[in-house]
């Protein structure tokens, strides 16, 4: 009885051992568990109402700012969040600023200059044998864009997007340009020591922060990397934080050449990257302006010039444009905050529609299956006269002359905005 | 990926033949795998590991250098900073925001200008200047820590065994 006792205490004493061991297996799973981050590394442009949509049940103050960002900044790029976002994000923009000044000289320009960069490289004591790879993904990728045919569309991003959707192109440029910040920092340490906080040295700082992949960019990273690769390109970042703070726009930050060179203002608006900051995540903004082609004239693609008129002259380009999307519009047109879209986008022939196969594809199959699903009842009253709709005079993309009396009148699904969004894949 | 990985092993490898460093020799176990190197490690001078020659493995990952490889002791070996299976836990080796050992210094920390030589030279002077407070593996961090003669001792017996003494 008492062996019985024994050996059953034992079996109990194994199976909580088990358990014990099972705890801290799944006690370590737990640990190293990180939420998988979905979607591209960059993705393609959106219409940045999607923002609005995704705030739409959030705390006041980010419905408000989100509803003050979409009029100024008509798209959105997402980058991954996978602890790179920073990085990959001033990366990405630092060659698509590049490419959308149309000119191969400056490109040129560009690649030799950060060519050079490697002796800066060599001076802080890196191998060139250790960093010949990352530099030769940048050089190439800026011959890419620097010839035909990715010159011939500037404001096509697909080269890029394509490039920085590669992990080893992508990491390399990224890499890149991580080692040429730590060298920059280095060399100008006066510039950052005062703002090192956990760190004691700017090496410390360097080697913990800058050089290991996978490592958030701060403050201090950012304007590091502006320093040494935007302003000595002549570009400039701003970085709007989108947060809680007490207010009802996002806060704007401008990192530029505090040389005091006068700048042209209209020049210096193409040739700034715009960042969004999420409290830990950054992703690209885009102004109207900035999607525009050069042929333009500038007074329509300044920034301030109106948006309303800004894109309903695009609007109208777009609709003479042969090379427009065969997709029906009217289709979109019910679906408030889409034909900003068309506007956002459209500015190239080349931009079409046709580029954004996920985004479209996804739009159309959920107002598709919506038709089927609920049926075409009528728009709300209140609906209809809201400035949510796209032919209220009232709404930001009203085009008058594209406006029928007739059209009040159609009978159109009525598909609320969460409907529609919530199919997205974010 | 690992195409990249296995052209930077390449280039790390003939640095490596042609600029030889004293004390480590390293390189991959065969050409079909370039991803699995072995490696030697000489104890260093003035400490109980001198005169022994640790062999080891290195396994890189398919992001390397992205990420750091894992280095494992084949021999035997006692020491605070090495798991009782033979695994070495130094901050070099661990990726970014992994670091067990915040307050190591700073030329540790692995990033993709880092090298096979840098892991070894490190692991190198891990074996000269164990962190006892790291314990990887807890006996040897007690010993070394209570016991530092037994602890020699281990060492010595252990470093002679890897040359065939």
């Amino acid at each position: 009885m008492a062996e019985e006792a024994s050996s059953s205490s034992a079996a109990q004493e194994k199976a909580d051992m088990k358990t014990a061991q099972e705890l801290a297996d799944l006690e370590k799973l737990s640990a190293q568990w990180e939420p998988e981050s979905k979607g591209p590394l960059v993705g393609e442009l959106q219409s940045s109402k999607i923002l609005e949509a995704e705030y739409a049940g959030a705390d006041p103050v980010y419905v408000r700012k989100t509803a003050a960002l979409s009029p100024k900044y008509s798209n959105y790029r997402t980058i991954k969040g996978d602890g790179n976002c920073g990085w990959r994000a001033l990366a990405f923009g630092f060659f698509e600023l590049l490419l959308r000044t149309g000119d191969p000289k400056v490109i040129e320009k560009q690649r030799e200059y950060l060519k050079s960069q490697n002796a800066l490289l060599d001076q802080v004591g890196m191998s060139d044998y250790l960093y010949e790879d990352f530099v030769e993904e940048t050089i190439n990728l800026l011959k890419v864009i620097g010839e035909s045919p990715a010159i011939d569309n500037p404001y096509d991003d697909k080269f890029l997007v394509e490039a920085f959707n590669k992990d080893d192109t992508s990491n390399a440029i990224i890499t890149h340009l991580k080692l040429l910040t730590s060298a920059f920092m280095h060399i100008n340490p006066d510039s950052y020591l005062p703002f090192l906080v956990e760190h004691p040295t700017i090496d410390d700082y360097r080697s913990a922060q800058i050089e290991p992949y996978g490592v958030q960019i701060d403050h201090l990273g950012v304007k590091a990397l502006i320093d040494a690769i935007f302003i000595p390109a002549g570009l400039s970042v701003e970085i709007s934080y989108l947060d809680r703070s007490d207010s009802d726009e996002v806060n704007i930050h401008k990192f530029e050449d505090e040389s005091g060179t006068v700048k042209n203002t209209e020049d210096q608006a193409q040739k700034t990257l715009r960042m969004l900051y999420r409290p830990g995540h950054y992703d690209l903004i885009y102004k109207n302006g900035d999607l525009a082609p050069q042929n333009l004239p500038a007074r329509l693609v300044a920034p301030g010039s109106g948006d309303v008129r800004v894109s309903m002259i695009l609007s109208q380009e777009y609709t003479q444009n042969p090379f427009s999307s065969p997709m029906s519009t009217s289709h979109i047109l019910g679906i408030p905050g889409i034909s900003n879209e068309i506007c956002g986008q459209f500015p190239y022939p080349a931009r079409s529609y046709g580029n954004h196969d996920g985004t479209l594809s996804i739009m159309q199959e959920s107002s598709a299956q919506a038709d089927i699903e609920i049926g075409p009842p009528l728009l709300t009253k209140t609906f209809k006269n809201s400035h949510y709709n796209t032919i209220h005079f009232q709404n930001d993309h009203f085009q008058p002359e594209m406006w029928e009396p007739d059209q009040m009148a159609i009978e159109k699904p009525r598909i609320s905005k969460r409907t529609v969004w919530k199919k997205f894949r974010f | 990926m690992a195409a990249k990985a296995v052209r930077r092993l390449l280039s790390e490898y003939r640095e490596l033949i042609n600029n030889e460093t004293d004390g480590i020799y390293a390189g991959p176990v065969s050409e079909d795998n370039f991803m699995l190197w072995e490696c030697l490690i000489a104890g260093p001078p003035d400490t109980p590991f001198e005169g022994g020659m640790f062999s080891a493995t290195l396994t890189f990952p398919d992001d390397y250098p992205l990420s750091p490889p894992t280095l494992k002791f084949t021999c035997d070996i006692l020491h605070p900073n090495v798991y009782p299976d033979g695994t070495v836990c130094i901050s070099i080796l661990h990726p970014p925001g992994d670091d067990p050992n915040m307050y190591e210094s700073a030329s540790e920390r692995w990033s993709p200008i880092q090298s096979v030589e840098k892991v070894l030279l490190s692991v190198m002077s891990m074996l000269a200047e164990p962190n006892d407070e790291s314990g990887a593996n807890v006996d040897a961090s007690k010993m070394f820590r209570e016991d530092r003669q037994q602890y020699e001792n281990i060492v010595r017996r252990y470093a002679r065994r890897t040359v065939g003494l």
